[in-house]
C-alpha cells in the first residue's frame, strides 16, 4: 500500500470519527433534484472541524427516483451518512426537517440544518456550538450567510435577533421538540420565521453568529434556477405568518399589495392555495421580537 | 552529466513548492511510469515511488550513485547517454514521464538528449527539465563587479556546459519538437543564492546591489528566479516558435487544466497579516456558481510563514475550491507585480483578479462568462461592484452598511480620465491580453489596475453586466482606504498614468476625444496636475492624429495601421 493510500485512509478515518451514529450534532440535509450541489456540499461537510461529541449526517430527499435518487452513493459514500427518500413524495421542507429531528439518535443535542446549495466554512459549526453553550436558552443559533448577508438587523453584543434563516442554524434539539418542529402547514419559505417567533413566545432565545459563516446560494443568484415556484409558495408563507400572528386585516394589506403588483392569474393561484392551509393563530403578546417591516424581512434591516 | 559520487544527492522535500523536486514531484501524476535521467542515487525516484505510487526506472553514468540506488530498491541502469542513445537503454519501454532534472546544462549537446526523448513516451506523456536560471539577479551582481567564478554546485555548477534563460531554453524545446505546458519557478531573494560566495567581500553596498534590482527588474522580471521546472509536450502540430515564446512569458500553468476549455482563473494577491480576510476571500470563490474556477495566490515572498498559513488555509478547501500558491518576490511596494505573477500563471480561457480583502457573489462566472459567450466580441466585461463598510474582527470583516455601488455603464472616455471600474468587477479573455502583451505596470505604486484598464479599453471591447458581481469592502479602520495627508500621491500618480500613457487616447473615436476635451474643462477636474495631464495628454493625441494622418512615413503611421488592422475603432 503506499503513502498516499494510507493518508486517504486516514482521512476516511478521521471523518468517520467525526461521524458517529450517537453524535451530539446531527446535520440534516433536505435534497430536492439537489445533485448539482452535492459534491460541494460533502466536500465542504469533509472540511468541518469537528466537535465535541462528533456528528452524524441525515439527508432526505424529497424527490427520490427524479434523479437526486442518484445522490444516495454520493452521500452514503463520503460521509456515512443516513438518507431518507420520502415515501410519500415532497412533503415540504418544513416537515422534511421535522422527520429527520425525530430519527436522531438519542445523544443528539444539536441540529444544524443546512441547505444543500450552502457550505459551511471549516469553522462555522465549532462557532455555533460554542455560542449555544454559552446561551442554555438559545434555541436557534443562525450562521452568517455569505457573501451576500441577509440584511436584517441583530444586537452586536446579545447577538439576539428576531429570526434565524433556516438555511444554516443550529437548533437545540430539545427547543425543536418543544416547539413540535416546524409548522407543517408551510410548504416552503416563512416556515423558519414562524419557528423562530414560536422559540421567543415560549421563553427560548435566537441568536445570530456573525463570524460563523455558511456560504450561500442566494435568491437572484442561482441564474439555472427556475424561481417561479417559490415564488408561489413565498407569497403564500407571508400570507400565513400576518393570518398567524396579525389577523385579518394584515392579509387583507398583503392581498392588496399583491393585487396591486401582481397579474390577476398569479394572484388567483396564490390565494387558491392560501385558502387550503389551516387558519392557525397564535397570540403573539407583543412580543418586539414579532414585527412586519416592509419588504416581508421580519425586522429592521442594517442597509 | 553528473560525475561526482554523492554530489547531486539533493534532499527531495515533496512538499517544499518552492524547491526544484517539490515542483517536479507535483506535475508527476499519481502511479505514473517514470524514467529519471540522471537519478544519481535515486532520491527523487524513492520519493515518487512511495508518495505517488509511481514505477520509476533511473540512469545514471555513475556506477556507484546507481547501486546506492539499487540498493534502495530503485531499478536503476548505468549508461553513459553521451554515447549510448537512451532508447537503446531502456529498449521498448514507454513512460508517462520523462525527467530530466538538472541534466540538459550539462551536456555539450542538450538537444541530442533532450529530443529523442520524446519518442520514448506514452501517449499523453510529458517530460519535466529543471534548469538553473542564468540571470538571477546574483549572476548579474558577480558581473557588475568584474567577477566571473564557478561552484561545486548551483548556478554556476563548475560542470556547467550550457546556460539557459526562459527564452533560450523555450526555443531548445521548440527545436526539439515540444511544446511549452507549464513552466514553474523556484525562487531566491537579491545575494541569496550561492554564486557570491566565493570567498570575497562585495563591493557593492546594500543600495548599489538595490538600484541594480530595479534596473534589472525592469528589463527581467526573472531575476529572482533560481531554477526553473518546465513540462513539455509532444508537439503532434508545431506551432510557431513565437507562440513558443508568448507561452514561456505567459508561463501556462497546468496543461491538463489548460486543455478544459472555459476555466476561470482568478488572481488573489495578499500580503502577511490578512489571513482572515482571505479565507473570506476564498470560500467566495467557493461558492461562485460557475463550474469551473482556479485560485491563483500570490503570497509575498517577504513572509514564508504567512505562505504556509494560506497553503493550511487552502487544505481547508479541498474540494471546494482548485488553488494554488505561488510565492512572489517581495511585492509589498510593487502592487502589479503579483498581478503580474499571477497573469503568468494563468492558462484558463477567462481571467480575473481579486484582491484578498474583497469578495465575489456566486454568480460572478456565470453573469461575466455568460456576458462575454454572448458578445463574441467583446473582451472584458464587467459588473456591478457594491461597496460595503464594516470593521475589523477576529473573524475578518464584519458588514455595517452597504455605501454606493460602481455601476456605470462602459464609457471609455470616461476611464481615461478617472478610475471608475473596480478590478474586481471583471472578466478578461486571457490570450487577448496576452497576445496583445498587457501587463500591469510595476514602477506604479498605485493606480496599476487603472493604467491595465486603460491598456485594455485601448484596444478591446468592454461589456457592462447590470448585476452586482462583487463587494469592495471598505474597513472603518482605514486599513484599506487612502491614508489621509496622501492624497497627494494619488493626483501625481493619476497625473503620470495620465502621461504615460497619452498614447492610448489615439485610439480614442472622434466623439470620445470631444467628451475627454469636454470633460477636460469641467470643474469636476480636482486638480491643476490632472488637469495639466490630461491637456498634454489632449494636445499629445491631436498632434499625434493630425501627423498620422497627413504623414506618409511607414514608421510614423505604424500606430495607424495596427489600428486599421484591428478594426478598432472606426474613426481614428
Amino acid at each position: 500500500m503506499t503513502i498516499s493510500c494510507l493518508c486517504m485512509m486516514a482521512a476516511v478515518n478521521a471523518v468517520t470519527e467525526a461521524v458517529r451514529p450517537e453524535a451530539r450534532v446531527q446535520v440534516q440535509v433536505v435534497l430536492h433534484h439537489s445533485e448539482r450541489w452535492l459534491p460541494r456540499l460533502v466536500a465542504g461537510l469533509r472540511q468541518l472541524t469537528p466537535v465535541e461529541g462528533g456528528f452524524t449526517v441525515a439527508f432526505w430527499d424529497n424527490a427520490p427516483g427524479t434523479g437526486s435518487g442518484a445522490t444516495r452513493p454520493v452521500a452514503d459514500l463520503a460521509l456515512g451518512s443516513s438518507y431518507h427518500p420520502s415515501p410519500t413524495g415532497n412533503i415540504g421542507f418544513g416537515a422534511a426537517h421535522n422527520a429527520l429531528a425525530q430519527q436522531a439518535g438519542p445523544g443528539c443535542q444539536y441540529l444544524l440544518l443546512l441547505n444543500p446549495d450552502a457550505v459551511p466554512q471549516y469553522d462555522c459549526l465549532q462557532k455555533l456550538v460554542a455560542a449555544a453553550e454559552l446561551d442554555p436558552k438559545a434555541a436557534l443559533i443562525e450562521a452568517a450567510q455569505f457573501p451576500i448577508e441577509h440584511p436584517k438587523v441583530y444586537d452586536p453584543v446579545s447577538l439576539e435577533t428576531n429570526w434565524c434563516t433556516a438555511a444554516c442554524v443550529l437548533v437545540r434539539r430539545e427547543a425543536f421538540l418543544e416547539l413540535g418542529g416546524f409548522d407543517q402547514g408551510l410548504f416552503l419559505y416563512c416556515e423558519d420565521v414562524d419557528l423562530s417567533w414560536r422559540a421567543w413566545l415560549a421563553g427560548w432565545h435566537c441568536r445570530y453568529v456573525e463570524g460563523a459563516r455558511c456560504v450561500h446560494v442566494t435568491e437572484d443568484q442561482d441564474l439555472a434556477k427556475d424561481r417561479s415556484a417559490e415564488a408561489l409558495h413565498s407569497h403564500v408563507g407571508h400570507l400565513y405568518l400576518r393570518r398567524k400572528y396579525f389577523g385579518p386585516e394584515a392579509v387583507a394589506e398583503y392581498r392588496g399589495a399583491l393585487r396591486e403588483h401582481l397579474a390577476p392569474g398569479a394572484v388567483e393561484q396564490i390565494l387558491d392555495l392560501f385558502a387550503t392551509l389551516p387558519q392557525t393563530t397564535v397570540d403573539r403578546r407583543e412580543d418586539p421580537h414579532i414585527v412586519l417591516t416592509p419588504g416581508e424581512i421580519y425586522a429592521d434591516r442594517r442597509w | 552529466m553528473p560525475t561526482d559520487a554523492g554530489k547531486y544527492d539533493f534532499v527531495v522535500d515533496p512538499s517544499n513548492r518552492n524547491s526544484t523536486y517539490g515542483l517536479i514531484c507535483d506535475r508527476v501524476p499519481e502511479g505514473a511510469s517514470a524514467l529519471d535521467v540522471g537519478c544519481s542515487s535515486g532520491n527523487l525516484g524513492l520519493v515518487l515511488e512511495r508518495l505517488r505510487g509511481c514505477r520509476v526506472l533511473g540512469v545514471d553514468i555513475d556506477r556507484d550513485a546507481v547501486a546506492v540506488a539499487r540498493s534502495r530498491g530503485i531499478e536503476a541502469i548505468v549508461a553513459d547517454l553521451t554515447h549510448q542513445p537512451l532508447a537503446d537503454v531502456v529498449g521498448e519501454r514507454r513512460f508517462d514521464v520523462i525527467i530530466l532534472a538538472d541534466v540538459l546544462e550539462h551536456l555539450v549537446s542538450p538537444a541530442g538528449i533532450l529530443a529523442p526523448v520524446g519518442s520514448l513516451l506514452k501517449p499523453g506523456g510529458r517530460v519535466l527539465c529543471s534548469f538553473p536560471n542564468i540571470t538571477h539577479l546574483d549572476v548579474q551582481v558577480m558581473l557588475a563587479q568584474d567577477e566571473w567564478r564557478t561552484q561545486p554546485t548551483g548556478i554556476l555548477d563548475e560542470t556547467h556546459l550550457r546556460f539557459f534563460t526562459v527564452a533560450s531554453f523555450t526555443e531548445l524545446a521548440f527545436a526539439c519538437g515540444y511544446d511549452v505546458a507549464a513552466i514553474d519557478r523556484v525562487t531566491l531573494p537579491p545575494l541569496g543564492t550561492e554564486v557570491l560566495d566565493y570567498g570575497q567581500r562585495l563591493s557593492l553596498g546594500e543600495a548599489e546591489v538595490a538600484a541594480l534590482a530595479a534596473v534589472s527588474h525592469q528589463g527581467n522580471p526573472n531575476s529572482e528566479v533560481y531554477q526553473y521546472v518546465f513540462e513539455l509536450h509532444r508537439a503532434p502540430e508545431r506551432r510557431r516558435l513565437s507562440e513558443g515564446l508568448n507561452l514561456a512569458r505567459a508561463l501556462p500553468g497546468d496543461p491538463a487544466q489548460a486543455e478544459r476549455p472555459g476555466r476561470l482563473d482568478v488572481v488573489v494577491r495578499t500580503v502577511e497579516g490578512r489571513l482572515q480576510y482571505l479565507k473570506d476571500a476564498l470560500y467566495s470563490l467557493a461558492g461562485v456558481t460557475y463550474p469551473a474556477v482556479r485560485a491563483i495566490v500570490c503570497v509575498d515572498s517577504s513572509s514564508p510563514a504567512y505562505a504556509d498559513e494560506v497553503r493550511e488555509l487552502g487544505d481547508h478547501l479541498s474540494g471546494l475550491l482548485e488553488l494554488t500558491v505561488t510565492v512572489v518576490p517581495s511585492h509589498q511596494a510593487q502592487r502589479g507585480r503579483p498581478l503580474n505573477w499571477g497573469l503568468d500563471q494563468a492558462s484558463g480561457e477567462y481571467l480575473a483578479f481579486l484582491d484578498d480583502d474583497d469578495v465575489y457573489y456566486p454568480a460572478f462566472g456565470d453573469r461575466l462568462i455568460g456576458c462575454l459567450k454572448d458578445h463574441p466580441q467583446a473582451t472584458v466585461a464587467y459588473g456591478i461592484g457594491q461597496v460595503v463598510r464594516g470593521e475589523a474582527t477576529d473573524s475578518g470583516f464584519r458588514a455595517l452598511s452597504h455605501l454606493k455601488q460602481y455601476d456605470e455603464p462602459f464609457d471609455r472616455a470616461r476611464l481615461f480620465l478617472e478610475n471608475y471600474i473596480p478590478i474586481n468587477t471583471l472578466v478578461v479573455r486571457r490570450a487577448a491580453i496576452m497576445e496583445a502583451g498587457i501587463r500591469f505596470d510595476e514602477s506604479l505604486p498605485i493606480y496599476e489596475d487603472w493604467a491595465f484598464l486603460r491598456e485594455l479599453a485601448a484596444r478591446f471591447e468592454f461589456k457592462f453586466v447590470n448585476a452586482v458581481v462583487s463587494e469592495y469592502r471598505l474597513r472603518t479602520d482605514g486599513s484599506n482606504a487612502v491614508p489621509e495627508g496622501s492624497e497627494g500621491r494619488w493626483e501625481r500618480t493619476a497625473a503620470q498614468v495620465q502621461h504615460r500613457y497619452a498614447a492610448q487616447t489615439v485610439r480614442l473615436r472622434a466623439e470620445e476625444l470631444a467628451t475627454l476635451a469636454q470633460r477636460a474643462r469641467a470643474p469636476d477636474i480636482r486638480t491643476q496636475a490632472a488637469l495639466d495631464a490630461l491637456r498634454a495628454e489632449l494636445a499629445g493625441a491631436k498632434s499625434l492624429n493630425r501627423q498620422l494622418l497627413s504623414s506618409r512615413s511607414w514608421k510614423l503611421t505604424r500606430p495607424l495601421r495596427r489600428l486599421l488592422r484591428s478594426g478598432l475603432p472606426e474613426e481614428a
